[in-house]
């Protein structure tokens, strides 16, 4: 019998260390499956933030990712010392807004809540550009970034009543089991399941958006002003639910258009919903001169702004903000360390998108270099191939800027074959003098392998390969690339063709011009015409 | 509830917890009770419809039972028996015509029900009918308890919630296996000590069968649909890749969900029957039905085959055949009338449309072929100098039965019988083998990481049941493997179904296909 009870102990405790070793196995799979990879937007990454750094903010923002996109919280606590978060989601419809702020409601005690009104328009479900079968994903974002199960199933029953034929049987359990909603994450696996978003990626919950695109010129006059635009009665509903739970907790609601693809009708909607309300509305489109707003630099793409723009409507709505409610300054104070953390990795985003800009605006060859030179050298890197059958002419002053940025003005005007890189202020070059010879430089840093070609020959063109895709223009003179080591992406690929007086050299994409804008059908836009 | 939802996992947890804290000699009550919870969970109405039906049979097997202990107590036996047998036969036919109407009217009634409303409306009317959970399962495993108390191969159960639980106990409710009263009920009231090498095996069985269900059966559901679905836009030779994932999918879906049942009650100490024994290992379409749904075989072999096979009108036609056309073809005649039977009502019970007619008479005269002609194809054979005793011959013939089952899938999981026609004159008309390696694999709705995962879980599948055909036992061999190897097969098993599985969000694995039966 004794011999009995000890075999029973030894299975009992052989069992609880194999139970115990599945656990931790299982929250190990967990912790690696849930980061999903392969979206370029933490989800979520905001209300983190809110449960982490409880009673701490005064401004929350929400709602669709013109929320985060549009205003930088790290630019409101760097100039202004408001402490803000951003708890919004992409495609982020309004009962869901509502449900966000519900759940941060309880560990946050603002002062006021910010509500982009992008999602006023639409369906009462989702945007009526998503595609069947996306709206899971909207979904997914904003409910798994809840984290009381008793509001995830509030904000379920009510998808399931605003749509009731797909989400009939939606199962509750998707909602708070990590493995059920993650497991699938398996097949999009790559490094940040393992190390973790970068925290560029989704600071304060916001995201910066660094691409310049085709200009979008408000539309405000284009469209007719008496046009009628809707704001359904159950979206309505909502708002006002919002409203309530804000007053409720003693925070002011504000609506905003924090975007640039409105209409007027829109714009008196929302206005007359904020009359009834009682709520203020800021609307960027009503103070695009009064900010400075350039529709050629500032815009993303469709209704997001890339730094540029954040950074001057989040100048405008946090002044405002500053001088209707009393916020109080944390820039010194040590419970908001965090931001101070954040700060050297914002710069660096600042930075690294500055000198995007600047490159941009440099439309000559002697502007392009004058403005290499005064990029920083550890954060953008340089590689430059000529493609020309004979060595290029350099200016004097084009000759200086060379030797600025390190490299050999003799070398480029002496071989018509002419590769070089300067990696971590490291310079490499190679140079040949016969065209069909290619010079070369090859080489690889953390994140980066490069290989440059300069030739000119039949077969051979020359070309600058970065992580093995090809990332100059292959123009005529003088190629160059300018990679940004913190945004990991290349911020600028020019060519200067310097035998022609007139140099054809684009500065932005091919056909970038600046259209306006119309709303052909509920949130569809198309071009009108085009504008200089 | 569904086998495939963490709800079934707690109802399980909480179920077995039960069982073995509450004394044995009521055991029976937490499984009574475990099942009506589970039978409830899909509505009420259907639970009443089961305790009607369930006071039907015991009674009636109640009044056989008297019937029969009547006429035991005769003075004279003989014509006693005589009698009480013709009065029993009544019994049982009123109650199995009570049993088998309930079956028919929830099965076609809605069809028959709309096509007849559409002719007095003169336009299409949609009737829904209640389909209690199970009811192709436990009515044949009512009317095969009857007959056997009918035919005094079992006694009548005296205690109506016995019954109940012998008709409606939890694993076999959804998909079978089709049970045997004698066999089961005094497992079921038995109340079984708890054994943890039982709870091990059953774990195990459970968790492959999931695997089989989740990750393999729901993979290839994607192809099959994708195709099929959009027939009228493949071509060729996806639709030979859409048809063989079409019996991996059944196969899988059906096996698994076995596994599960057996698993779990092998956890509380109950042997269910086998209901697959590694079917496409099978060299013929008879072969074939005694791997595949084994009760289901076994059930029309017992209670419809070999009673219209040894029944008096059937002999006599077959001698009267006999003496007109000669005796092998009476004797093929009497082996083609029971069987064929048999197979229109397996048709039927698959589904009431005219393609599963069909696909019933298919298999039937394909296994009447090979059965009454089975001299001539020796012959055959040993003209061609063909050694079916030959490996390759064996494994020709296996590939053989899988073309014959994937022909057979074809008939049932079109949208109609035209489809059917169309999918197959597309199959011999259009010849795009490049599909197979330009990639046109990795478009029929699994993209490739999930392809790869699909073909080396049906590798697995396939390397253990070669195995197990071969005769090996693998939990056991399992068991004797040293204790890191062993867990670390577990784990891998595990995590293998949650996070391969195809369920959650935009990959909701389907329902289980034999409980639409």
């Amino acid at each position: 019998m004794c011999r009995q009870a000890g075999e029973k102990v030894h299975i009992i405790i052989r069992t609880g260390i194999f139970l115990a070793i599945g656990v931790l196995l299982y929250l190990m799979a967990c912790r690696f499956l849930e980061t999903p990879s392969g979206v370029d937007w933490a989800s979520g990454a905001g209300m983190d933030d809110v449960r982490e750094h409880k009673n701490k903010y005064d401004v929350v923002f929400v709602g669709t990712s013109t929320s985060i996109a549009n205003v930088s919280c790290q630019e409101l606590y760097q100039s202004l010392g408001i402490a803000a978060v951003c708890v919004g989601e992409p495609e982020q419809p309004v009962f869901l807004s509502k449900y966000t702020l519900k759940d941060m409601f309880r560990t946050q005690s603002p002062k006021v809540v910010v509500l982009d009104a992008k999602a006023f328009f639409y369906k009462d479900t989702h945007d009526v550009a998503v595609e069947e079968g996306e709206e899971d994903f909207i979904y997914h974002r904003s409910i798994d970034a809840i984290d009381s199960v008793s509001i995830k199933k509030q904000a379920l029953d009510t998808i399931r009543r605003l749509y009731p034929e797909r989400y009939e049987d939606v199962d509750l359990w998707e909602y708070y089991s990590v493995m059920y909603r993650a497991h699938a994450n398996w097949e999009i696996l790559d490094y940040r399941n393992f190390h973790g978003y970068d925290l560029s990626d989704c600071m304060n919950g916001n995201i910066i958006l660094t691409d310049i695109e085709e200009g979008r010129i408000n539309s405000y006059s284009a469209s007719d002003p008496d046009a009628a635009a809707a704001i359904s009665d159950e979206i309505k509903g909502q708002v006002v639910e919002i409203e309530e739970l804000c007053s409720a907790h003693g925070a002011q609601l504000v609506l905003t258009t924090g975007y640039s693809n409105f209409t007027k009708a829109r714009h008196k909607a929302v206005a007359k919903l904020a009359e009834d309300i009682g709520v203020p509305y800021l609307d960027i489109n009503e103070v695009t001169e009064e900010i400075g707003f350039d529709f050629t630099m500032d815009l993303h793409a469709t209704s997001h702004f890339n730094l540029n723009g954040t950074l001057k409507w989040t100048m405008y709505l946090g002044s405002w903000l500053k001088d209707n409610f009393l916020l109080e300054d944390r820039r010194e104070d040590p419970a908001y360390s965090w931001y101070e953390t954040q700060r050297r990795v914002y710069e660096k985003q600042k930075n690294a998108f500055e000198g995007k800009n600047s490159l941009l605006r440099s439309l000559t060859f002697d502007d392009y270099l004058e403005t290499l030179a005064g990029l920083s050298s550890s954060e953008f890197q340089i590689f430059i191939t000529t493609y020309t059958d004979h060595p290029v002419s350099l200016t004097k002053s084009q000759r200086a800027y060379f030797k600025e940025l390190g490299f050999s003005p003799d070398a480029i005007t002496a071989y018509g074959n002419y590769a070089a890189a300067r990696v971590n202020a490291d310079l490499t070059e190679d140079y040949e003098s016969e065209p069909d010879v290619p010079a070369g430089v090859a080489g690889s840093v953390k994140n980066l392998t490069y290989a440059i070609t300069s030739v000119c020959d039949d077969d051979i063109q020359s070309g600058i390969l970065l992580n093995e895709k090809e990332n100059s223009q292959q123009g005529p003179g003088v190629n160059i690339v300018v990679y940004s080591v913190s945004e990991k992406e290349t911020v600028s690929s020019v060519y200067f063709d310097l035998e022609h007086e007139e140099n054809p050299c684009p500065r932005r994409r091919e056909g970038y011009s600046v259209r306006i804008m119309k709303e052909t059908a509920p949130n569809i836009w198309e071009a009108e015409e085009e504008a200089a | 509830m569904s086998f495939i939802s963490l709800t079934f996992l707690i109802f399980l947890a909480v179920t077995v917890l039960l069982y073995f804290v509450v004394p044995s000699a009521h055991r029976w009550l937490v499984l009574l009770a475990a099942s009506l919870v589970f039978y409830g969970w899909g509505g009420l109405p259907q639970v009443v419809f089961v305790l009607v039906t369930s006071l039907v049979v015991w009674s009636a097997a109640l009044r056989m039972d008297a019937i029969y202990e009547t006429a035991s107590r005769s003075e004279d036996a003989r014509e006693a028996a005589k009698a009480a047998k013709k009065k029993a036969r009544r019994v049982l036919t009123a109650a199995c015509a009570v049993l088998i109407a309930a079956l028919v009217y929830t099965k076609a009634g809605a069809a028959i029900l709309g096509a007849l409303l559409k002719v007095v409306r003169g336009e299409p009317v949609t009737v829904k009918i209640l389909v209690p959970m199970g009811i192709s399962y436990y009515t044949f495993a009512v009317v095969g308890y009857l007959a056997d108390v009918y035919w005094k191969k079992d006694k009548a159960e005296k205690n109506w919630a016995k019954l109940l639980l012998y008709m409606i106990f939890f694993p076999q409710i959804v998909q079978g296996p089709i049970p045997r009263h004698k066999k089961l009920a005094p497992q079921l009231t038995e109340g079984h000590p708890f054994s943890w090498e039982r709870l091990c095996f059953g774990l195990q069985r459970a968790l492959w069968g999931y695997f089989k269900k989740m990750v393999i059966a729901d993979r290839f559901a994607v192809i099959v649909n994708e195709v099929i679905g959009g027939y009228q836009t493949y071509e060729g030779v996806l639709f030979i890749i859409a048809l063989a994932s079409s019996a991996v999918q059944l196969y899988c879906d059906f096996s698994g969900c076995m596994d599960i049942a057996l698993g779990v009650s092998e956890i509380l100490g109950i042997t269910l029957d086998e209901n697959f024994r590694r079917p496409f290992f099978s060299r013929s379409a008879a072969e074939f039905w005694r791997r595949w749904h084994i009760t289901l075989g076994t059930w029309f072999k017992d209670y419809v085959y070999m009673p219209l096979a040894v029944s008096p009108r059937l002999m006599k036609l077959g001698r009267s055949a006999g003496k007109v056309f000669g005796k092998r073809f009476a004797k093929g005649l009497m082996t083609a009338i029971p069987l064929l039977v048999v197979w229109l009502l397996t048709g039927l019970w698959h589904g009431t449309g005219p393609d599963y007619v069909v696909w019933g008479l298919y298999w039937g005269v394909l296994i009447m072929i090979s059965t009454i002609w089975a001299p001539e194809i020796k012959k055959l054979d040993d003209l061609l100098h063909i050694d079916t005793e030959s490996v390759w011959w064996h494994r020709f013939q296996m590939f053989r039965t899988f073309c014959i089952f994937c022909f057979g899938r074809l008939l049932t999981i079109t949208p109609d019988l035209k489809a059917s026609r169309v999918i197959l004159k597309k199959i011999f008309t259009q010849h795009n083998v490049w599909a197979l390696t330009n990639g046109t694999l990795y478009t029929l709705g699994l993209d490739r990481p999930n392809v790869w995962v699909a073909l080396f879980s049906l590798g697995l599948l396939w390397y253990i049941s070669i195995r197990e055909e071969a005769g090996s036992d693998i939990r056991r061999e399992i068991a004797d493997c040293p204790l890191p190897v062993r867990w670390f097969l577990y784990y891998a098993l595990f995590f293998a179904v949650i996070i391969f599985g195809m369920y959650g969000s935009g990959l909701s694995g389907s329902g289980f296909v034999y409980a639409a039966y």
